[in-house]
């Protein structure tokens, strides 16, 4: 693979007779994409050149099939846009030098993006207030990016305010068919309950990120989160969606209620409203995160069916499959039954 | 298995990404190892909740012409789960199987309480469905999940204590 990450290089870096790629190795975790890193040294304009890179291949099999392009397309928008995200290099849709398809990006490095070290690591410990400023900050800069502009145009029509939720409920209402190898009462009961349940209006259409939390994010000891990660599942959506995502309990790594391990939900909702202008609805809130819990469910259960299918033979597929009760226990909670 | 991975096959490994797969394997046994002794009891006992609860909601919907013409479906596919009567399984995997087929069942049944319970003409559900979301609850909360050690610690000390004994 390094043979040929050099070769896809030098093909990309005009002007560069020969690249040198080392220190390749594949980074743990990321259930629906390979990550590997790599550093890469080239002569440009008479000067040694060296940069860190990432590249994100899609797998053998994936807990979810999402489409590469819309996120390496998403993530440069949202760089174009200030938002702190790795710069995008190259997209490589037929694979080709890497037999499955691929983006290359930037690596930013002397960040970590684990929750136990961003939340638990005595090095990050003064910088708390920060990075939970900073936080919702990212997240009001995603949600001003204007989901209008031509900029997004590639994620198709946007949507009416009032038709945010159901599209979300059919799509994963649609996944659990295909995937659920058992019976899942709860996700089926939960489903029946969001669609009587929808939530009012959005108040705007925006950018969702959808997969926006603690855990996604590279960030300094200085607290400053420097690149904002795993945009895959990226639409045009009710912000609340987001707001709900990122206030799940799973992310609540310091096992209390302090979200994302930061900062207290009022609080989070004080600071959103704050910097976007956009009132949060606590029962809108409430309808995306039993959205949100099912839909981490059904993720789970389709790395489960690669698992049984003998797509992959990745242990974290099996695991995350077992372990979706807890999911479910939230799941009925908040649906008060 | 776990004292194997972590003592003698781990330090050989020299990638993060093989090291985190070999912890995981090792927790996904953990996971295993954690239901073991009680899966012939739980499933039993799972069994013969649902086959209650089915048989409840036989009862209640066998009356009032709403319920009747809104459960058709459920109570064709309830009468024919339930009257499949054997020797009680004493293998995991026929105890699995029927514990699949009761679900499969439960399911359809519990999505169409979910569309009607709060209606008019269909008040006997509200117990039924209560009765649903108990037993859903005691199988969701079995086990060891590796989010009891973090997101939903303090979750599972409160929900441990609440439990009855």
């Amino acid at each position: 693979m390094q043979t040929a990450i050099a070769e896809y290089l030098k093909s990309k870096l005009a002007g560069a007779p020969t690249v040198s790629v080392s220190n390749l190795y594949r980074i743990p975790g990321g259930a629906s994409r390979e990550t590997w890193s790599f550093d890469a040294a080239w002569n440009e304009g008479g000067s040694q050149t060296s940069r860190g890179f990432i590249i994100r291949r899609d797998p053998d099999a994936s807990v979810l099939e999402t489409e590469r392009d819309i996120e390496f397309q998403v993530m440069d928008v949202a760089h174009k846009h200030g938002v702190p995200v790795p710069r995008m290099d190259w997209l490589e849709e037929d694979g080709g030098a890497l037999e499955r398809p691929f983006f290359v990006m930037e690596r930013i490095d002397d960040c970590e993006t684990s929750p136990t070290t961003v939340l638990m690591d005595p090095r990050f410990f003064q910088a708390r207030e920060e990075i939970a400023r900073q936080f919702v900050e990212v997240l009001a800069k995603i949600h001003a990016i204007d989901a209008k502009g031509s900029d997004l145009a590639f994620l198709g029509p946007v949507p009416a305010p009032d038709a945010c939720a159901v599209p979300e409920i059919d799509r994963w209402d649609e996944i659990l068919g295909r995937d659920a190898t058992e019976p899942q009462p709860v996700l089926r009961g939960a489903l029946r309950w969001l669609r009587r349940n929808l939530p009012r209006p959005a108040q705007r259409v925006v950018l969702t990120h959808a997969d926006y939390r603690t855990g996604n994010f590279l960030c300094s000891p200085e607290g400053e989160i420097k690149g904002m990660l795993d945009w895959e599942m990226a639409h045009l959506g009710d912000p609340m969606e987001d707001v709900g995502w990122a206030c799940m309990r799973p992310w609540r790594w310091l096992g209390n209620e302090l979200i994302g391990g930061l900062l207290e939900r009022d609080e989070f909702y004080r600071r959103y409203t704050e910097a976007t202008g956009i009132k949060v609805d606590v029962e809108a809130v409430r309808f995306w995160e039993v959205l949100g819990n099912l839909k981490l469910a059904v993720i789970f259960i389709t790395g489960g069916k690669s698992f049984t299918d003998g797509r992959t033979h990745s242990p974290m597929m099996a695991f995350l499959a077992r372990n979706f009760g807890r999911l479910e226990m939230e799941i009925m909670d908040l649906m008060g039954v | 298995m776990q004292t194997g991975l972590a003592e003698v096959i781990v330090p050989e490994l020299q990638s993060p990404f093989a090291q985190d797969t070999a912890q995981m394997l090792s927790m996904l046994l953990e996971s295993i190892a954690g239901e073991w002794d009680g899966r012939v009891a739980d499933l039993r006992r799972d069994n013969e909740t649902v086959t209650a609860i089915l048989s409840h909601l036989r009862e209640a919907v066998g009356s009032g012409d709403r319920n009747v013409d809104a459960f058709a479906a459920v109570v064709e596919a309830i009468d024919d789960v339930l009257s499949e009567v054997g020797d009680e399984p004493v293998l995991v995997t026929d105890l699995a199987a029927r514990n699949r087929q009761l679900n499969g069942v439960l399911e359809p049944a519990l999505q169409r309480i979910e569309d009607v319970f709060d209606e008019a003409g269909h008040e006997a559900l509200g117990p039924i469905r209560a009765e649903i979301y108990r037993h859903l609850r005691d199988v969701a909360g079995r086990g060891w999940s590796f989010w009891d050690m973090a997101s939903f610690r303090e979750y599972m000390v409160r929900h441990r204590a609440a439990l009855p004994g």
